[in-house]
């Protein structure tokens, strides 16, 4: 085993976390307050490179291999860019823009990739419903074949970006009757009649990204919309799961060396009882067990990363594995935080408290802890 | 990058494999291997077989980890605890101090005969009343014309009885230095076997000095001051990856039990509370490995973060050895409570795995230190 990454690994990861030092994190808090979308620090993504870092140059990509890529989200994460933007950027790129890349037609690739590199266009996926979140085969969205085209008709729930989004990756049943072999994903375009966004959900942590329903009522899309065939489109939202376990995962590992650096600085410069904070045993304990934390967990996010770089085909094992510790774990740490920063923890000014909340979203989002324990003890 | 086993790993790791997989399984259940003569002479036998496939000399030399060292040393810590101490304790604490710090024939004669395993080693280092970090030893060494007198007493010391030689820690005139004693030498004298409730067979015992005359090409007196912080770090690098191994044994007992034994008409494991503790279980030991390989290999290849990196593993693994250990007795259920399992001793020994080297306490004492030093935090 190594566990080195190359020169040009290291360096963009500087890179990257000096870029969004200076362009992206002074905008987070007030955006993060305000619960809004940061539209210009997307956009500085884009032109930064980041949105489309692993796509081919033709799509306006920079070809970068998966470990790269990863370490990019790290890098957010660890300049103190929020959960939300890159929960938004992951969602965009990793959960839509990937899926179109992977399956979609030479047209396909080329009507929508080169505005998703960019940033001009913002992309969604849809597969959680109201009623089928864990359950995805219990979906009741439905697509009718008709004629040279699908009628969409059903309601997607907590979709990343939904009420931003100028293009969708949505899933619905197509097979009658059929669980998950009834699947099939199509692209439907912002504007699209029968097609709308729900209000953006308000939330308790990555607050910057927007969060809707999706409702497709009678929603007409040609028949060359849909992604690959018929029936394929679980297999799609699987192929995903290897993006979610590291590259969706890494901004989360980076946000916790932000909170640890935050942690030093503030313990050195906080006295109590005549002398700094950081000379008493539980503070470095605290210290200790994030650093512990983010050492264990980068481990895993990396071998996920450097299997696919590899080619292999997805370990669901080892997936499991570090989603579920990432998710579980992290919460500790997290929280640790908050109270070494004392009452100041619990403000918005020292960012915390804001870590605290994003990092909540790790065992819920794109498969609960619990759906992972289902797979691992299946599998066992 | 790469997650795969080198050929170097695996090498190393098929090795212990061949060699134990010919032996009797958790042999120190074995209440004949536990009596002092006959585990002495199973120890040496084994010590005699690892030999050729040169473990007992990894990492000896340049005094590092590494990878390969990690994957055979969990084999062999699965498959037996005790020994794999007493093998450790023999050939990369002792041999270690002997190889790297160690100076004269003499030296190189004991070295030589502990990596042929044809001698075995054991550390005398702990005092009742002396702590690592503060006043090392209270036992001292006094210089004369032959040779350095020794006086004073060791606690804990593990495999004392069955070892041919100690290497006991001494202050000598404000340096501490570590003095090579032959079991028979004059003045020296280990008590009774001391109940312990962790890691059977070895036996940790007591040991006296009282004018124990040690010859100066016995004794290792390093110029490096920081040398005892090296000896310790050795110390945890082989307590983590007795972590792994033990709790490769509790998992594996659990999982084994949870798919033979069937309660309301299916095996256990089909339930969550069941399935979902393997699942919490597995998920905690891959952690543990990949965590123990990078601080191995961060130490291979001389990384500046190889000390905390190797601190972060000892205490990651030995906690998670110990969540490993109780939820498999939870799985276990009666068979658990009412019968000595793999999963009961590692609980214990998972306790030990916190206390020994440098405790948990004190490791993140040191992590906390480290990052706060760290000029890129
Ligand atoms: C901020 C945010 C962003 C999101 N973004 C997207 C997105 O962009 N696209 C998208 O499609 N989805 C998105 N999701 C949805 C997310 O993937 C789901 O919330 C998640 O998969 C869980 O589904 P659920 O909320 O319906 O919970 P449920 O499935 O209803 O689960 C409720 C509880 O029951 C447990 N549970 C369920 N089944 C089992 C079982 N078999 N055994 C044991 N326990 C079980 C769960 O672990 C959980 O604790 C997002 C969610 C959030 C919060």
């Amino acid at each position: 085993m190594e566990f080195s990454f190359s020169q040009e690994q290291a360096m963009f990861k500087d890179q990257v976390i000096r870029f969004a030092v200076k362009e992206i994190v002074p905008r987070v808090r007030d955006h993060e307050l305000k619960g809004e979308f940061d539209f210009q620090s997307f956009r500085r993504l884009g032109e930064f490179g980041i949105l489309g870092l692993h796509f081919p140059a033709e799509f306006g990509g920079s070809d970068a291999d998966v470990v790269t890529t990863v370490l990019a989200g790290e890098a957010l994460g660890e300049a103190g860019v929020d959960g939300g933007l890159t929960l938004s950027y992951g969602a965009h790129t990793f959960l839509c823009a990937d899926t179109i890349f992977v399956h979609g037609t030479d047209a396909q690739r080329k009507k929508y990739l080169p505005k998703l590199t960019t940033g001009e266009w913002i992309g969604c996926m849809g597969l959680t419903e109201p009623n089928a979140g864990s359950d995805v085969a219990s979906m009741t969205t439905r697509a009718e074949r008709a004629g040279e085209a699908y009628i969409l008709n059903g309601n997607k729930m907590f979709i990343t970006n939904g009420p931003l989004a100028d293009v969708a990756v949505i899933y619905a049943k197509t097979g009658k009757d059929l669980r998950h072999a009834g699947i099939s994903a199509f692209i439907v375009e912002k504007g699209t009649p029968g097609f709308s966004a729900g209000k953006n959900l308000i939330k308790m942590g990555v607050r910057t990204s927007h969060t809707s329903e999706l409702i497709f009522d009678n929603c007409m899309i040609p028949a060359e919309n849909l992604l690959g065939v018929e029936g394929e489109g679980f297999l799609m939202a699987l192929q995903t799961v290897e993006w979610d376990r590291s590259a969706l995962m890494a901004p989360f590992v980076g946000g916790m060396t932000y909170v640890l650096k935050k942690s030093i600085a503030y313990a050195k410069q906080r006295h109590q009882f005549g002398r700094p904070i950081a000379e008493y045993q539980a503070i470095k304990h605290k210290l200790a067990d994030m650093k512990i934390f983010i050492e264990a967990a980068r481990t895993l996010i990396y071998r996920i990363a450097w299997c696919k770089d590899q080619g292999r085909p997805l370990n669901h094992l080892e997936a499991a594995v570090a989603k579920l510790f990432v998710g579980d774990w992290s919460l500790k740490p997290a929280n640790d935080a908050v109270t070494l920063f004392g009452g100041y923890g619990y403000c918005h000014e020292y960012d915390v408290e804001r870590t605290f909340r994003d990092s909540r979203l790790a065992p819920i989002g794109g498969g609960t802890s619990e759906i992972q324990k289902k797979i691992i003890s299946k599998l066992i | 990058m790469d997650f795969d086993q080198s050929a170097a790993e695996l090498g190393l790791k098929e090795a212990i494999k061949d060699i134990t997989s010919g032996e009797k399984e958790n042999p120190e259940s074995d209440a004949f291997s536990t009596a002092p003569l006959n585990y002495r002479n199973m120890l040496l036998k084994l010590m005699k077989a690892l030999s050729p496939t040169g473990y007992l000399e990894t990492g000896v030399r340049d005094g590092r980890n590494s990878t390969a060292l990690v994957a055979a040393q969990e084999e062999l810590a699965a498959w037996s605890p005790p020994i794999f101490l007493s093998v450790e304790t023999s050939s990369r604490m002792v041999g270690r101090l002997l190889a790297l710090f160690g100076k004269g024939p003499e030296c190189s004669t004991i070295l030589d005969s502990l990596l042929n395993g044809q001698l075995i080693g054991s550390a005398a280092f702990s005092e009742t009343n002396a702590s690592f970090d503060q006043n090392a030893s209270e036992t001292r060494a006094t210089l004369q014309d032959n040779g350095y007198i020794i006086t004073g007493s060791k606690n804990w010391v593990a495999g004392a009885s069955s070892a041919d030689l100690v290497a006991c820690l001494a202050d000598s005139g404000g340096r501490p230095g570590v003095f090579i004693i032959r079991a028979g030498d004059k003045g020296f004298s280990t008590g009774t076997e001391l109940t312990s409730n962790a890691i059977p067979g070895s036996g940790f015992n007591p040991v006296t000095l009282r004018d124990c005359l040690v010859p100066s090409d016995r004794a290792v007196i390093p110029d490096d001051k920081d040398f005892l912080n090296t000896v310790k770090l050795w110390e945890d690098q082989i307590l983590t990856s007795l972590a792994l191994g033990l709790s490769q044994r509790s998992y594996r007992e659990a999982l084994s039990h949870s798919k033979t034994h069937h309660s309301g008409g299916k095996p256990i494991i089909a339930y969550q509370e069941i399935g979902f503790k393997l699942a919490e279980m597995l998920t905690l030991l891959q952690s543990a490995q990949l965590l123990a390989y990078r601080a191995a290999w961060a130490d291979e290849t001389g990384n500046r973060e190889a000390e905390v990196l190797a601190r972060c593993a000892k205490v990651f693994c030995s906690e998670a050895c110990e969540r490993i250990s109780t939820e498999a007795l939870q799985v276990l259920g009666t068979k658990g409570v009412f019968e000595e399992s793999l999963a009961a001793s590692a609980l214990r020994e998972s306790k030990f795995l916190q206390i020994a080297g440098t405790s948990s306490e004190r490791s993140r004492v040191k992590i906390g230190d480290n990052v706060l030093r760290d000029a890129s935090f």
